[in-house]
């Protein structure tokens, strides 16, 4: 499922975020978007998930209107994984799991047990911990959870906010990992915040760079991991080297400017 | 890819076990409550038997029977709306007595009561003016905590709490002749309750279990933060909103039968939790509490005869109980 965002402008109170944002996700693409902190990257993805209404602007989500969408037609059609999932005092894997299930069977279709959420945890490599309560397991085994609960909800669209933060370097890779897993099994359109330029030159085939309210780059990370980019958009003096393993671009930072 | 679905084995024996628990459990706290009431074992026996009809069975099936309801039912909902509370407010501090509701009901009655709205023996009189009280006092907590995060209502509703207790002293120095009658819904009781107070209140409180049972679901997606009940599909202000009024009509359930009940609403969903149940555990939690909690009431009652003309009041029991067990709670987190 495809996401058009058109001339997408978007204040909190009088501060501008951003100011003309233009972008199409093709159906089963995946897309970095990248950019300092504050440079409205989060509220970007809040506003193509729903959560804010934009001050002026289009989003299209597979062709049709955000805004003529209800909550849930829009949680049929869009899972997110925000940055932080609060701590529910004994919540189970298996009942955060089961929510997935809500904006498809509503709020008596969680009474009872269902098959695609077997089908989730299993894909998601969390079967094994099906019975744990959430807040005992480790941060990449939550964020495997989470995405568990993503595939459950059966969207075509899957937007992460920085998804591998707090997470120890093997536990990044493995959710980015798992994440790239599910969207070639559910053909899914993958919309994510990263932090860490390497990562996603490395995982998403597109990169969008934000910078004051506006797309800096869009392109091949070959094309937007630059040495300008680093230096306009990040602050940083760089180089920018081929890893001829993988054939993506490599940050090598030497000094703040 | 093949994927294997499993039919979580042992799921439904599980299950059993847990109903089977419940129904022991409630068995021999009900069995407890009549048998520490003073009657002969042979007249609570003779409950089950049609035509046994002395003067011993009535006074079970008439004051007895009627007394172990209301704590069954009082106990429930309270328990159940502590539940919903905990879970719609992310406070596990939440609970009727501390969000303004309880001290409202209790208000709406006494006020009722102080106008003469309607007559001390009207259970539905009784109901309804604890509905508008308690909703009276949600809405003073909501209005004091508007456009806060939903788990600083807490902090308000005790400053809401402390309001409407304020308004009922209040209430009660202007007639201080009729302190001796509200003292049972200010310290919570369920004595002296007949079929007559029960037949409206017990459907009530019936179908609020049923609602809140329905809003599993809905409690389950709301619990974490209003942006994945959000992504999830629920309006989070619409899904507070319905959870908060069943809450509160079965806080003024539960206080149309019994008064302020202090602490079982607050701690039945933490042991519900701890056994890793939801609405219809912190119901059965409640209900055992409260029930329990009468027993103790009745033989306190006892050992206090002759002493003291009125038997002690539930609402004693367990306000002294529920400390200690929140002390430990607090202590083992």
């Amino acid at each position: 499922m495809s996401v058009m965002v058109q001339d997408l402008h978007f204040s909190y109170a009088t501060r501008p975020v951003l100011a003309g944002i233009d972008l199409t996700v093709e159906a089963g693409e995946f897309v970095a978007l990248v950019g300092v902190n504050g440079c409205g990257k989060s509220t970007l993805l809040r506003l193509i998930a729903g959560l804010l209404k934009p001050s002026s602007g289009r989003i299209l989500l597979g062709g049709t209107e955000l805004a003529s969408l209800s909550r849930r037609q829009v949680a049929q059609r869009l899972a997110v994984l925000h940055q932080t999932l609060p701590p529910v005092p004994a919540l189970t894997v298996r009942e955060l799991v089961r929510q997935g299930r809500y904006p498809h069977r509503g709020p008596l279709g969680l009474l009872w047990e269902s098959d695609s959420m077997d089908e989730a945890l299993e894909l998601a490599g969390v079967a094994h911990l099906a019975d744990r309560v959430l807040d005992t397991l480790s941060g990449g085994e939550r964020q495997r959870v989470r995405l568990a609960l993503a595939v459950a909800q059966n969207t075509g669209i899957l937007l992460l906010d920085e998804p591998t933060a707090h997470l120890d370097i093997r536990h990044q890779l493995e959710v980015l990992e798992l994440v790239r897993t599910l969207r070639e099994a559910r053909g899914l359109t993958v919309v994510t915040v990263l932090h860490e330029l390497d990562h996603a030159a490395r995982f998403a085939e597109r990169i969008v760079a934000l910078h004051e309210g506006r797309v800096w780059a869009d392109g091949k990370p070959t094309e937007v991991i630059t040495p300008q980019l680093l230096a306009d958009v990040f602050g940083v003096a760089g180089r920018v080297v081929m890893d001829e393993l993988h054939g993506t671009p490599r940050c090598l930072l030497d000094a703040a400017l | 890819m093949t994927l294997t679905t499993r039919p979580a084995p042992g799921a439904r024996t599980a299950r059993f076990g847990r109903v089977a628990t419940a129904a022991v459990l409630l068995a021999v706290v009900a069995a407890t409550h009549l048998l520490v009431s003073g009657q002969p074992i042979g007249a609570i026996a003779g409950l089950l038997d049609s035509a046994a009809d002395g003067q011993a069975e009535k006074i079970v099936w008439e004051l007895g029977v009627p007394r172990l309801l209301t704590a069954l039912l009082t106990g429930a909902a309270l328990g159940v709306s502590g539940y919903v509370l905990q879970a719609t407010l992310r406070n596990s501090l939440a609970a009727p007595e501390f969000s303004g509701v309880n001290p409202g009901a209790v208000l709406g009655i006494l006020g009722g009561l102080t106008l003469g709205l309607f007559p001390a023996d009207s259970a539905a009189g009784a109901l309804l003016a604890a509905l508008a009280g308690g909703a009276l006092g949600g809405g003073v907590t909501w209005l004091l905590s508007a456009g806060r995060d939903p788990a600083h209502l807490v902090v308000h509703g005790l400053l809401g709490s402390a309001l409407l207790a304020g308004l009922t002293t209040m209430l009660l120095a202007y007639q201080p002749s009729r302190f001796g009658n509200a003292l049972r819904w200010l310290i919570g009781s369920v004595e002296g309750r007949v079929w007559e107070h029960l037949t409206f209140a017990s459907w009530w409180i019936a179908g609020g279990i049923a609602l809140a049972w329905a809003c599993s679901g809905l409690l389950a997606v709301l619990a974490p933060s209003d942006d994945h009940a959000a992504s999830l599909g629920l309006h989070p202000a619409l899904g507070r909103a319905i959870a908060l009024t069943v809450a509160i009509a079965l806080t003024a359930g539960a206080a149309s039968l019994a008064g302020a009940i202090a602490f079982v609403g607050l701690v039945a969903p933490h042991v519900a939790r701890r056994l890793g149940g939801r609405v219809l555990t912190a119901a059965v939690a409640g209900a055992v509490a409260l029930a329990g909690a009468d027993s103790l009431a009745q033989l306190a009652g006892h050992f206090l005869n002759g002493t003291h003309r009125l038997g002690v009041p539930a609402g004693v029991i367990t306000a002294l109980a529920g400390s200690a067990v929140l002390i430990r709670l607090g202590r083992s987190q």
